[in-house]
């Protein structure tokens, strides 16, 4: 079982106060009846598959309830960082981000 | 009914006799024994038989890495039948009742034997090959025989009755496992005032102390400075200490999973007991201090009862006073099985002899066998072994330079003791997805990258003296004490009479039959 | 071994769950007459009324059943101005009180936090066993849980087999 920090709580707790939501840093188009079909589908299920470090949500369900984000490496399972919503993604670990490149080429 | 007990040896407590019944047949014991010990007091190797083949067997070791001694238990009452438990875990209490698992009709003369007769016919995949004509056979005959001959043990009909108990907690420091490593590592770490967890899945702590004492620890005998440590250990508010709780799973951020027994060994269990409780321990720092398991030698008939492990035998010996067998061989390519034979010879069992598959060992040993008058053979092995529900001899021979046996003789015996040297147990350190690295000097997997925070001490490093471990233990403390942000205050365990030793690695051992021996199920 | 330790349901009382935005804060304690808390966990008691601090935006405001008036109508005054979300849930939730010598580690058998670092008068959201509770330390060896009414029967039934495994002394 995890240990995550929530950046709100400013404490490190059990997974079990914790919920996965999804990849991260996907914005909701700010106007959807312009969008085509394809990029709308893209926005709504397409979703990367990283091996390395993945920046994904997850909402302090069962704590203060909000959601963050949050860099894990998805081969060790490991946090790098947890950070709040608004903020940008930070950068991972050299080995992580390689593997991130690699999959985005 | 023979009595192998020695006097004077073993930590069962003899002002305490119990009864216990094993396939319907009454046997007595004493507090302290398992299963497997009072029975092979008793003279009883046979327990039980394999799943498929259905050959005898007995049990091989005296911990919890047995696989052969399974037998179900009955703790009173509906559900509460147990399959597959360990006999050499188990502990008797007063009305246990036991049984035999996979014969037919009896533990004795079984049908499904004659299975192991003809193997040749029964090779990997022969059910679905052999029974599949006539087709109305299936259903009828085939499926129902089979399966009442195959599987391992019976599984319980009732729901299980009993209630289990669950609890977190966090600790600085877990320690698993308290033999000298890991009591080394806790006094370390306990009189630095550091919050401490020390686990072990046996009754008693001290690990291999129980089964192996030094001549003195700290100039004391063995049994007062473990006593010592133990109360030392159990006064300070800083320690708890937990027995009969195995480490099942290392997960994430160092959280252990330990499962203790609570009502196991109890003939009367207080009313609304749980029957086992689950620790989700979570540590800062972890030490795994779980030893080496011995291993076993590959040769025809390895299997028999009466053929085990020499650590096992000199377990059952100085843990529980009681002799394996009355003559024994030993057949080895470690050290290590010498002091257990040496430990046997002492106690009042004769070793037929002594073959080590090396063609020398130290002076030191073979002086010291020969204090004791025992026939060494080195440069030797054995081939097979006589007897079917017991061993009754093996047959031994040189071994000739080109791995071919020459100069064959039988020797009798009841009991073998093999030794093919040490594997560091490695297995929670497995979970943690540590890498583990081949070391070509000792031949053992050692562990390799650490992904938590974790420490090895002791036979897990493939350090095999008790002096060794002692001063592995307390390096790991002052190690995970450094880690927390704590001073650690050096300690020192010192050892007189310890036992060093070494060996090789044998896949096979030498025969001159060109056919495949493993892969008796 | 004696064990000392005892669980029971307390009276009802006045719950209000409050959120609101970081600017209208000032608002809020200006209204209530006492200072929000303003870290996550944080306790504050004023007379009969406690808030405690559950998120960034969240507080939990507790009275006497016959109090709730004192929550209600100065946060109601005060809307137009200061945007808030004020929701009555005094009946959402049942207050269980552990208290004893034993209270932490009975808790210990379902709750997954590391209790000896919740420290007297704070209180955090956590789970117990699956279920979503408020536990606040009220006192070293007092602690209270505040737990969804249908969920009682759950936590209950929990606390009762583990008060009998500490009264059995294993």
């Amino acid at each position: 079982m995890l240990l995550i920090h929530c950046p709100y709580c400013k404490e490190k707790l059990p997974e079990l106060e914790f919920e996965y939501a999804g990849q991260a840093h996907i914005a909701r188009p700010l106007n959807p009846a312009e969008q085509s079909d394809a990029e709308w589908r893209d926005y709504l299920f397409i979703r990367s598959n990283v091996r390395g470090d993945h920046a994904e949500q997850w909402r302090h369900t069962h704590g203060c309830g909000r959601y963050f984000n949050a860099l894990r490496n998805t081969v060790s399972d490991k946090f790098i960082a947890t950070y709040e919503i608004e903020q940008p993604r930070p950068t991972g670990s050299e080995e992580g981000e390689k593997s991130n490149e690699q999959l985005e080429s | 009914m023979s009595n192998l007990r020695v006097d004077g040896k073993g930590r069962i407590n003899r002002d305490k006799r119990i009864r216990f019944t094993f396939d319907g047949v009454s046997y007595e014991g004493f507090e302290g024994d398992t299963v497997a010990s009072a029975l092979l007091a008793n003279g009883v190797h046979l327990m039980g038989r394999s799943f498929k083949y259905h050959r005898p067997r007995g049990p091989v070791t005296a911990g919890s890495e047995e696989p052969n001694a399974l037998i179900g238990t009955s703790r009173g009452g509906a559900g509460r039948f147990e399959p597959n438990t360990r006999a050499t875990v188990q502990e008797i209490y007063e009305g246990l009742t036991t049984v035999s698992q996979n014969k037919w009709p009896s533990l004795n003369f079984d049908v499904g034997a004659i299975n192991d007769k003809l193997h040749k016919l029964f090779a990997a995949g022969f059910y679905y090959k052999t029974f599949m004509w006539p087709k109305s056979f299936w259903d009828k005959v085939y499926e129902p025989v089979i399966r009442a001959s195959a599987g391992l043990g019976v599984s319980p009909s009732e729901p299980d009755a009993d209630a289990y108990a669950s609890r977190y907690l966090y600790a600085e420091l877990l320690i698993v496992g308290a033999g000298p490593a890991g009591l080394a590592a806790a006094l370390t770490a306990a009189r630095n005032g550091t919050d401490v967890v020390l686990v072990d899945e046996n009754r008693e702590l001290g690990g291999s102390l129980l089964s192996e004492a030094p001549a003195s620890i700290d100039g004391k005998p063995t049994e007062t400075w473990l006593s010592e440590c133990i109360e030392e250990l159990s006064t300070l508010p800083n320690v708890r200490l937990m027995t009969r709780s195995v480490a099942i799973g290392y997960y994430h951020e160092n959280m252990v999973g330990v499962a203790e027994k609570l009502t196991d060994h109890l003939a009367y269990p207080p009313a609304g007991a749980p029957r086992e409780r689950m620790w989700r321990i979570r540590a800062k720092e972890v030490i795994l201090a779980q030893g080496a398991l011995e291993r076993p030698l590959v040769f025809d008939g390895n299997d028999r009862p009466g053929v085990m492990m020499a650590s096992a035998a000199q377990t059952y010996l100085n843990r529980y006073g009681v002799k394996v067998g009355t003559a024994a061989v030993v057949m080895t390519s470690h050290d290590s099985a010498w002091y257990a034979a040496f430990d046997l010879v002492d106690a009042g069992v004769t070793i037929a002899a002594l073959v080590d598959v090396r063609s020398s060992v130290g002076d030191h040993l073979l002086s010291e066998a020969q204090a004791r008058g025992i026939t060494v053979k080195t440069g030797h092995t054995v081939l097979s072994v006589a007897g079917k529900k017991r061993v009754s001899g093996v047959q031994v021979g040189r071994v000739t330079g080109d791995g071919k046996v020459s100069d064959i003789t039988s020797v009798s015996c009841d009991t073998v003791l093999m030794s093919g040297g040490w594997t560091p147990s490695l297995h929670l350190f497995s979970h943690t997805k540590g890498s583990l690295h081949w070391d070509e000097e000792n031949e053992v997997f050692l562990p390799g990258e650490k992904t938590e925070r974790c420490h090895i001490a002791g036979g897990g490093r493939g350090l095999w003296s008790q002096q060794a471990a002692f001063d592995d233990g307390v390096l790991a403390a002052e190690q995970a004490l450094t880690s927390l942000g704590q001073t650690a205050k050096t300690i020192s365990v010192d050892v007189d009479g310890d036992r060093a030793g070494s060996g090789i690695v044998m896949e096979e051992l030498p025969s001159n039959d060109d056919k495949l021996l493993a892969g008796h199920l | 071994m004696a064990f000392n330790t005892i669980v029971e349901t307390l009276p009802a009382m006045g719950r209000f769950s409050l959120r609101c935005k970081r600017e209208n804060t000032v608002a809020m304690s200006k209204a209530l007459g006492f200072e929000l808390p303003s870290t996550i966990s944080e306790l504050v008691r004023s007379g009969n009324v406690t808030a405690l601090k559950l998120g960034p935006d969240e507080w939990m405001l507790t009275c006497p059943m016959d109090e709730r008036a004192k929550i209600k109508e100065p946060l109601a005054a005060v809307y137009a101005d200061a945007v808030h979300s004020l929701t009555e849930v005094s009946s959402r939730e049942v207050s269980i009180r552990v208290s004893g010598p034993e209270a932490e580690e009975l808790l210990s058998t379902s709750c997954p936090r590391n209790l000896r670092e919740l420290t007297v008068g704070c209180g955090v959201r956590t789970v117990f066993d699956s279920v979503q509770v408020i536990l606040t330390r009220e006192e070293q060896n007092q602690f209270r849980l505040d737990v969804w009414r249908s969920f009682v029967p759950h936590v209950m039934g929990l606390l009762s087999v583990a008060t009998k495994e500490f009264e059995c002394g294993l």
